[in-house]
């Protein structure tokens, strides 16, 4: 029988499905029987649930300008194609 | 960034680089350097390097596993350049949840399970992104590059110059430190 501690151990793999079976039932039981680690494991996927929830940050307007400029200098103001061969 | 990586035309301009590519590269380096002027200074570079190398790349997944690769490297080189390192001994995160005779030291207590309503509030998105940042980079980098841009374990391994076991050791324990600083927000108020 494997301890909370060694459960905690192998969520990685668990959670990714990249344990062999008998590694797996084992943590099936073990979580079948000690609510603590069937609700640490609950809290272990909804962090990663919440940070896959993460938006992209918005580019900050003086940021955007800043772009708009040095990208026209580069490649002027229309086109960013490069040249042709 | 892979999956949603929008194809540009045959003739973009600055505008489209910067609406296709901005927010994405300015998102990651923000996130791996925790300060704003920094990430500004590597967005720019990177998509000074978009326009130059452009041409060289026929399909989106190409571009976008390259954009990850170069915003990256950007983001290591500038944190070279910081004058205070970091230090990586960190304790391990499994020590405060776990007594020495294996159970948990104390009560684990539910979470709320979040609707995605309340993940997209301006105030949860802060209180996530300020958890990132407060992990040790060392930790940091594989945890956004996996739980927030969803590469996968290879991927990371590939860009950061690791192995796939260092990945998920760090992800591992990435996830425990991010689960530590989240749980008093998400715990249930015990009745």
């Amino acid at each position: 029988m494997i301890t909370c501690r060694h459960f905690a151990e192998r969520l990685v793999d668990y959670v990714e499905n990249d344990l062999p079976v008998e590694q797996r039932l084992e943590i099936e039981d073990h979580v079948g029987c000690c609510s603590s680690c069937a609700t640490y494991l609950d809290s272990y996927r909804l962090t990663i649930r919440v940070s896959q929830k993460l938006t992209e940050r918005p580019l900050p307007p003086e940021l955007t300008q800043r772009l708009r400029s040095v990208l026209a200098r580069y490649c002027g103001p229309r086109d960013c194609a490069p040249p042709p061969a | 960034m892979p999956s949603t990586t929008p194809p540009l035309g045959p003739t973009p301009t600055p505008e489209d680089v910067i609406a296709a590519y901005g927010p994405k590269v300015y998102s990651l380096a923000y996130r791996m350097l925790g300060l704003t002027a920094d990430a500004e200074d590597v967005t720019q570079d990177v998509l000074m390097t978009v326009v130059r190398k452009l041409h060289t790349f026929r399909g989106e997944a190409a571009l976008g596993t390259w954009l990850h690769r170069v915003t990256v490297n950007a983001c290591l080189a500038f944190r070279r350049k910081r004058a205070h390192r970091q230090q990586y001994q960190v304790p391990d995160p499994l020590l405060a949840d776990f007594a020495d005779t294996g159970q948990h030291s104390g009560p684990v207590r539910r979470w709320m399970e979040p609707p995605d309503e309340q993940l997209e509030k301006q105030e949860t998105q802060a209180l996530i992104e300020a958890a990132i940042t407060e992990l040790p980079e060392l930790y940091r980098d594989v945890y956004i590059l996996a739980d927030v841009e969803g590469l996968a374990n290879a991927e990371i391994a590939e860009i950061l110059g690791l192995h796939v076991p260092g990945v998920k050791s760090r992800l591992h324990r990435a996830r425990l430190m991010m689960r530590q600083a989240l749980a008093p927000h998400f715990e249930e108020i015990a009745t």
